[in-house]
């Protein structure tokens, strides 16, 4: 008998610690979810019957959930254009949700399956393909052609990136195509009279790389993470050497194992003749803003997305120009990427009328005057031609910025594959990527490996 | 002898000394200078990073932990006591199979409970509060704790209890008087333990949290730091230090019981 009162009172005790920790904290926190009940509620109004909302306190009060990644730049811009947005527009409630990259993807997906996603969401152009065959993920811009100006979004993007079987699932805050961004100051030897450095093909940049290393030990023509080797050099051979895209969207593959080996040759070209920094020492760093060498100006350029190169300079004090990439002599396209930078999207699950007032609000976020000149470039390069004009009005972009720009729309390039960012094909890449870089394969086999694991890895993505 | 293990303290302390001196630095200066000392001293990043960006300022997430942390603590240590006595001490029903299905939580990868988890707190509407982790640790949902504990209490003597039964203490008192006091050391490790794990824990809160102005710490150091955009290195550690600092005294408070506490149980993390 004690033993059974002791195991009630034990219970017993349990549950009112329990129960005062739900409430003492802080009121605030106990609040928080009551809040999200009532958006809930004023949905299922909303969704059943207009008028009834009426009977709520609050008249017309409608509250978007909009979710982003970023850095302090990006989310103080944000902040301010929503708060511009709000007070032009009573009656609507912009709840933002801003974190850093590291976890918002599993953060998302996580939301998604338990129907809680935000109204709005940023998302990245690799995962597009992924969660549209969640099914759940994206409703269609189309339906809400009135509220939102599509046409501002050049066509070849639209077609290429946003439309997946007709219907316009995502839309792009900025655009990106792959430029080199190169250091006047240490290539000065190699520049002409108006300080342009002249690199059209990979031979120009090898030669010019072993000059430099030659000239200065410490020196190396590139770098880049580990991201950056595959994509911004890699790759673009790659694509140059077959003139096709890597991984096509049908599940098949733009590239034979001899091309490939080919290209690896190439590529190794840049570690052997010591053109780019060592590769061990070069993944150390997870960005060109913790590498030493490119803050201390001993790097002669790197190959980046036009949108970063404010970025990547900043705070440094050496001349810098752009030029394109490199290419082979005999080649079509340039490789380089040139696709949207960051996406948005709005909710399926959510109802008429909230996705009425997402699209309506980011036809004011993308393609406005007023949120471009507060937005600035902080997510990269406007994809939309309204809000790039209101920059380039406005002397908003800066030279290097602009340049690269026109350098990228005047290259011929192929569209990125659906899949060529998914995280599994991405996986295979590094891996041979590395196992040639390090010698552990040779390019030959690297290239007859790499090719039958993507496409298994692709026979297993198309069975969805 | 002395010499060598002041040696190894430095390369094991290097890192966080550093940490703490790069706090005082110039931003261009972190990357790309390796001395330990900044050239010129600047409480800049202190006093851009308390500030904060995004409209939050810094000591909200410090509170925000804080608020987070301290309730869960108790509540494990409360929760893991109770359970762990309950295990050592009574014989019932079922008790093998509680006991398995404990311990078999303990092997379950945290993925594979994250969605179903997710879920159910949504349901609940727990979502953008810190309930998710006071239930949890109230219902000892952390069996590593539990664990712990028990192997201590069985330890103890039953003849100890024995002695307090037969001068009249009950079950209730038995556990307050005799055990408890016995157990301070393991107690403050698995206190210490789960202070450390949750301070620093970024998934969870992540996932349940998604207001900015309830982030803890671990969410809000991150909010900067992002690979497209400048990134000012020197109020991160700076704020990082910050973050720190309550750790590191209560551990340095603790010390005393935390030894004791892993040399008696044996435990080795």
């Amino acid at each position: 008998m004690r033993k059974r009162g002791l195991a009630v009172l034990m219970a017993a005790v349990l549950g009112t610690t329990l129960a005062a920790c739900g409430n003492t904290p802080d009121s605030k926190t106990t609040k928080a979810p009551e809040n999200t009940v009532k958006t809930t509620e004023e949905r299922t109004t909303e969704d059943g019957n207009d008028k009834t909302s009426e009977a709520g306190g609050q008249e017309g009060e409608l509250s978007l959930r909009f979710s982003w990644w970023g850095g302090d730049a990006r989310h103080e811009a944000t902040l301010k254009a929503i708060e511009v947005y709000e007070k032009a527009n009573p009656g609507i409630k912009i709840e933002p949700e801003y974190s850093s990259f590291s976890g918002y993807y599993e953060k998302l997906v996580t939301q998604l399956a338990s129907g809680n996603a935000p109204d709005i969401f940023q998302v990245d152009q690799g995962w597009v393909a992924e969660l549209y065959a969640r099914g759940d993920a994206f409703a269609d811009f189309s339906d809400y052609k009135d509220s939102i100006d599509l046409a501002q979004i050049p066509e070849s993007m639209m077609t290429d990136y946003c439309t997946i079987d007709g219907q316009v699932m995502v839309l792009p805050f900025g655009y990106n195509g792959t430029v080199f961004l190169y250091n006047k100051t240490l290539l000065a030897d190699w520049c002409d009279a108006e300080g342009n450095l002249e690199v059209k093909t990979w031979d120009d940049f090898l030669e010019i790389g072993k000059a430099l290393h030659e000239k200065d030990p410490e020196s190396y023509m590139t770098t880049a993470v580990t991201d950056g080797y595959l994509r911004y050099i890699l790759k673009p051979m790659l694509e140059q050497i077959t003139g096709k895209i890597d991984v096509q969207d049908d599940f098949t593959l733009g590239f034979g194992p001899e091309e490939l080996a080919k290209a690896y040759d190439s590529f190794m070209k840049i570690f052997t003749e010591q053109v780019s920094q060592p590769y061990e020492e070069a993944v150390l760093y997870d960005s060109m803003q913790n590498n030493p060498l490119w803050l201390n100006g001993k790097i002669g350029g790197i190959f980046l997305f036009f949108s970063n190169i404010d970025t990547e300079i900043a705070g440094l004090d050496y001349d810098y120009g752009v030029t394109a990439m490199p290419m082979f002599q005999d080649a079509k396209v340039s490789g380089q990427e040139c696709c949207p930078s960051l996406m948005v999207a709005i909710n399926k699950n959510i109802d008429g009328a909230h996705k009425k007032a997402a699209a309506e609000f980011l036809d004011w976020f993308i393609n406005s005057e007023e949120a471009s000149l507060i937005l600035g470039t902080v997510r990269g390069v406007p994809g939309s031609a309204s809000a790039l004009e209101a920059l380039e009005k406005n002397g908003m972009l800066s030279d290097l910025m602009s340049q690269g720009i026109k350098i990228s729309n005047d290259t011929l390039s192929l569209k990125n594959g659906a899949y060529e960012l998914n995280a599994s094909v991405k996986a295979v890449f590094v891996e041979y990527m590395e196992k040639v870089i390090y010698g552990v394969s040779s390019p030959e086999d690297a290239a007859q490996g790499m090719t039958e694991d993507l496409e298994s890895v692709l026979a297993e993505l198309g069975k969805k | 002898m002395y010499l060598i293990v002041t040696l190894a303290a430095v390369i094991v302390g290097y890192p966080l000394l550093w940490l703490f001196f790069a706090a005082f630095k110039e931003n261009s200066e972190i990357f790309t200078s390796i001395r330990l000392l900044p050239e010129d001293f600047t409480v800049e990043g202190f006093l851009n990073g308390w500030k904060s960006t995004a409209a939050v300022p810094f000591s909200t997430f410090l509170i925000n932990s804080c608020k987070m942390v301290i309730p869960t603590v108790l509540l494990t240590v409360g929760s893991a006591c109770l359970v762990a006595y309950g295990f050592a001490r009574f014989e019932f029903k079922g008790k093998k199979l509680l006991f398995t299905a404990m311990l078999s939580t303990m092997m379950l990868p945290n993925t594979v409970i994250m969605i179903p988890r997710y879920i159910l707190f949504n349901e609940f509407g727990w979502l953008n509060s810190y309930l998710p982790f006071y239930v949890m640790a109230a219902l000892a949902a952390n069996p590593f704790f539990t664990y712990l504990l028990l192997q201590f209490f069985r330890g103890i003597p039953k003849d100890l209890d024995e002695a307090a039964y037969i001068d009249g203490a009950g079950r209730w008192k038995i556990l307050t008087k005799v055990i408890l006091p016995l157990a301070k050391a393991p107690i403050v490790s698995a206190a210490l333990f789960q202070t450390v794990w949750t301070w620093n824990d970024f998934f969870n809160p992540l996932l349940y949290i998604d207001r900015v102005k309830s982030y803890p710490v671990s969410l809000g150091l991150r909010l900067a730091i992002d690979a497209d955009s400048v990134v000012n290195w020197n109020s991160i550690i700076a704020m990082s230090c910050v973050s720190l600092l309550p750790v590191i005294i209560l551990f340095v408070c603790m010390q005393k019981y935390f030894v004791q506490g892993i040399a008696t149980t044996g435990m080795k993390t």
